[in-house]
């Protein structure tokens, strides 16, 4: 059993302070594990995993969606937003801005839980700190 | 290192001829190999090291080893040759002095050996430490290019797998819509239970004051269209 498969498992039987989790996996080159925290799930979490570090990734907008005369504001607000986040920081992925945590591959699952919601929190209240900067 | 990786992030992933043949490389695996090369390369470095290290730990303990047996030795003989001089025996006293001499020299010989071979020791030593160093630093760059790559491998991935059925990865406007309509029916449940709360409460109230409250009497349901229609308003 894979480290997503196993996590899969262990999701979609548990509950985190008072969240449940619905996790779907998409098969490909890179297996991906996309997980709804329930009450937070916009924007849905995509875990997959290196050789040493398990990646959780939340995908808040993409550069094309920002205005144009306000993305220098939106970066640096980003960069003050990025120590008070918790467990999280924001990054820029393929013109995408997300929202990330990373662990160590043997971190438990317990860990994992708390990443997961903690970066669904962070999320939703990065893409409402958007909102002023939306096409 | 960290200069390495952002100049790496910065070049496009332009396909260029591999330096062997007519394969196509990416800039990517052209680096990938490059540090898989430059790893193999300081383990073996590092194995090397370890084996010189432990060559001279190895000597070193050897040497001193014959050291202490020789300085037993030349004790022992002291000790002989004290016993002979006490027992008058000079001339056997004067073999024990001779081989104390002996003893002596061999003991300053190796002592100078000795010092050569700490010094060896410690040049090894350092090197060993250098070659884990170099190693790790590699290590730390593969894993970050590793996460980099699949990083951006997985949004790639993520963001064809959705075109397939018509979806986007992003659409920010529309999930901020959807989270402030979430947090209104959240609102409005919490203002619906206070609301009951308080109804009930009220009419606890009218009960022990001995006030029978009819919820389905004319004044009671205008009341309560009332209190609907100026929901949150004085």
């Amino acid at each position: 059993m894979t480290r997503l498969q196993q996590l899969n498992a262990f999701l979609d039987s548990s509950q985190f302070e008072g969240h449940r989790f619905h996790c779907m996996p998409i098969q490909g080159d890179h297996s991906v594990l996309r997980v709804e925290v329930e009450h937070l799930n916009d924007p849905p979490i995509f875990v997959t995993h290196t050789d040493t570090q398990i990646l959780c990734i939340a995908y808040l907008a993409h550069r094309a969606e920002i205005r144009d005369d306000r993305e220098t504001q939106l970066n640096a607000l980003l960069l003050e937003l990025n120590v008070p986040m918790p467990l999280s920081a924001f990054a820029l992925v393929e013109n995408y801005y997300v929202a990330f945590g990373a662990l160590a591959l043997d971190s438990d699952t317990h860990l994992i839980a708390t990443e997961l919601v903690t970066l669904a929190e962070n999320a939703q209240q990065a893409l409402l700190a958007f909102e002023p900067y939306l096409r | 290192m960290l200069s390495k990786l952002i100049s790496l992030l910065k070049r496009s992933v332009v396909e260029i001829s591999s330096a062997v043949g007519d394969v196509p490389e990416t800039v990517d695996q052209q680096q990938d190999h490059r540090l898989e090369a430059s790893i193999a390369r300081s383990q073996s470095i590092l194995s090397q090291a370890e084996t010189a290290f432990r060559t001279m730990e190895s000597t070193e303990q050897s040497l001193v080893q014959r050291l202490d047996k020789l300085e037993r030795e030349q004790q022992h003989l002291q000790t002989q040759a004290r016993s002979a001089l006490q027992a008058g025996q000079e001339t056997q006293a004067a073999v024990h002095a001779q081989q104390i001499s002996e003893c002596r020299h061999q003991m300053q010989s190796l002592q100078t050996e000795l010092s050569e071979v700490s010094a060896q020791t410690a040049r090894a030593r350092y090197q060993l430490n250098r070659a884990q160093s170099d190693l790790g630093e590699l290590l730390r760059e593969r894993d970050m290019l590793t996460t980099s790559q699949t990083m951006h491998q997985t949004t790639l991935a993520l963001r064809d797998h959705l075109a397939e059925g018509t979806e986007s990865l992003t659409n920010a406007r529309a999930s901020v819509e959807r989270i402030r309509a979430r947090q209104q029916r959240a609102q409005d449940q919490w203002q619906a239970e206070t609301d009951l709360q308080q109804s009930q409460d009220t009419k606890l109230q009218y009960q022990q004051a001995g006030i029978v409250w009819d919820d389905d009497s004319p004044d009671a349901i205008l009341a309560q269209l009332k209190k609907e229609t100026n929901h949150g308003k004085p």
